[in-house]
């Protein structure tokens, strides 16, 4: 199982973002996207998920585009930063949503039903569960788009920022269902991470984007260091502590 | 655990099929000549020469049916508009896909070409209509910009009308004038807009579990699984389709396809394979209505049944906008 990059260039119409990026993500790896802002993280997330046609990304030899939708979706799921309930959906039903590509038939099955509300219990949505998606927190539907990607539980889980708008304890917590899941299901994920830190303590790959062309992809202790990081984000950073720990220089 | 979609189903479903009998029966028995409704039951199975026959056979169950078909018709492109734009403020007749209709309908009639040639070319200025609003943007697009093209649209239609309405000889003013306001008096017809209807019902269904998937919007769609160029490209045509329909029988009736499906939704109705049959019966519902009280208020003069709709439709939309904002 591999989600393969040969070769791909995303560019905006002024400027090259990514030239010619290449990597292979496997099974149970787990790969952190850093970057500036605007350097194309989004971007590389969308090509893989094929929302944009690039012949360049394949899995198991053959175009992300190519796939039927649901055999795609089976393979290849996105978390994205765009948040849309739509109407008065339940939450419930926008975690069930994830089944989709799961089944053949009209109506959803049973066990998807069970299986939604146990993961919408463990990500401590219970009381929400027949709450309109659109009254939620910005922190409770993340945590419920969360839970619809691991009942579409794709081969391999595209997150962009997922722990954007948690509250601190929600983060770790999230964290940590979001690792389990991965690792009981042996699948790899692309990460965009923010938070250097976390970026370190979960990765086991790398990818840095500049915004200008340039990246850098390969195993994160090589890659995440301070003089790399420092280098990327434009700030002065520095290992602390017996963990490694960044800390910004001010 | 029970499946709530199949629930609402099982026990809402029947209660709209009611309404729809209960709306039917009625227009089927009130009129100018007091029909009872023991006789208009023995008149529907074996009608006779009586002038109580004719006026059921001729004159009120194809007006009835007409205005079921129409509302039904309305009430289903207006939820499906509602899915493409991600807002509930979508309706045939305020995006001006109706307006389009219309006015490629209204050149037909000047052309004087067949009148079954009516809904076909009703259902291309439809589809330029739907074209130029959606194509603009797509689903992920700026939601009150796409509703602001509409209505422009609308306005844009709205002079080709007046222009081409100018045009006509005056003898064939008024007519034309009754029907673009929105008038069921002259639908004869009312079988083929119900198997439109019909097969409309049928194919929207067919997808309707796909629809609960693209109000996500189409990154989410896309990742679900879903094809989502595809099921776009269906809408446009199964939205124009169903709007060419009722606009040919009909004219421009308004605001139907913004309210039913909002009522639905209100009850607590989510799912899209619940929502559009329950619009179905209600759109139809509303609009027999409607035509009954349009046809009863001031008689024997008739109202066009799309003054209603629209005096009804426009506090409606208002008060929906408000309450999007907030």
């Amino acid at each position: 199982m591999s989600l393969s990059i040969n070769k791909l260039t995303l560019r905006t119409p002024k400027r090259c973002l990514v030239n010619e990026l290449s990597l292979s993500v496997t099974t149970g790896e787990r790969w952190v996207i850093i970057g500036p802002n605007g350097a194309g993280k989004s971007s590389l997330l969308k090509a893989c998920v094929g929302l944009t046609v690039h012949p360049e990304v394949t899995f198991e030899q053959k175009a992300i585009y190519d796939y039927e939708p649901k055999d795609r979706a089976q393979r290849i799921g996105l978390l994205s930063q765009q948040s849309l309930t739509g109407f008065n959906t339940r939450t419930l039903d926008l975690v069930l949503s994830g089944s989709y590509a799961l089944t053949t038939s009209y109506w959803e099955d049973q066990d998807h039903l069970h299986a939604a509300v146990v993961l919408l219990k463990s990500l401590g949505l219970s009381e929400n569960m027949n709450q309109a998606a659109s009254e939620l927190s910005g922190g409770e539907l993340r945590r419920a788009e969360i839970a619809r990607l691991m009942l579409q539980n794709p081969k391999v889980m595209l997150l962009d920022e997922p722990l954007n708008h948690l509250d601190l304890h929600q983060q770790k917590a999230t964290q940590d269902i979001l690792l389990n899941h991965l690792a009981k299901h042996n699948n790899a994920a692309l990460w965009v991470e923010h938070d250097l830190n976390r970026a370190r303590a979960i990765a086991t790959h790398a990818v840095l984007l500049k915004g200008d062309g340039h990246w850098q992809a390969g195993e994160a202790e090589d890659l995440l260091t301070s003089k790399n990081l420092s280098e990327l984000l434009n700030t002065p950073l520095q290992s602390i502590g017996e963990q490694d720990y960044f800390s910004v220089f001010y | 655990m029970h499946h709530p979609a199949k629930a609402h189903f099982y026990y809402l479903l029947p209660g709209f099929v009611i309404l729809a009998l209960t709306s039917l029966s009625l227009s089927l028995l009130i009129g100018s000549h007091d029909i009872s409704l023991h006789q208009v039951i023995s008149l529907l199975s074996s009608p006779d020469n009586s002038l109580a026959s004719q006026i059921i056979h001729e004159v009120r169950l194809p007006r009835t049916l007409s205005a079921f078909a129409v509302g039904g018709l309305l009430a289903l492109a207006g939820a499906l508009m509602q899915v493409l734009l991600r807002n509930p403020l979508g309706d045939p007749y305020v995006l001006g896909v109706s307006g389009g209709a219309a006015s490629a309908a209204l050149f037909g009639m000047i052309l004087g070409v067949a009148g079954w040639l009516i809904t076909p070319i009703a259902f291309i200025g439809a589809m330029i209509s739907i074209l130029v609003v959606f194509g603009l943007s797509r689903f992920q697009s700026e939601q009150q910009t796409l509703l602001l093209a509409g209505v422009v649209m609308a306005a844009f239609w709205g002079a080709l009308i007046s222009l081409t309405l100018s045009l006509t000889p005056p003898m064939q003013l008024p007519g034309m004038l009754f029907w673009l306001m929105g008038d069921l008096s002259d639908a004869q017809q009312p079988f083929i807009s119900l198997l439109i209807l019909a097969a409309g019902l049928v194919f929207s269904l067919m997808i309707a579990n796909q629809l609960n998937i693209a109000i996500y919007g189409e990154e989410q769609a896309h990742s679900l699984g879903i094809n989502t160029q595809q099921l776009r490209l269906k809408l446009y045509m199964l939205t124009s389709l169903l709007t060419a329909s009722a606009v040919s029988i009909a004219g421009a009736i308004g605001f139907i396809g913004l309210i039913i499906p909002h009522l639905v939704r209100l009850l607590g109705v989510t799912d899209h394979r619940n929502v559009l049959p329950m619009s179905v019966l209600a759109g139809g519902s509303l609009l027999v209505l409607a035509d009954l009280l349009a046809r009863i208020l001031i008689s024997p003069m008739q109202i066009p049944v799309g003054i209603f709709t629209a005096l009804l439709g426009v506090p409606v939309f208002l008060w929906l906008l408000v309450r999007s904002r907030s």
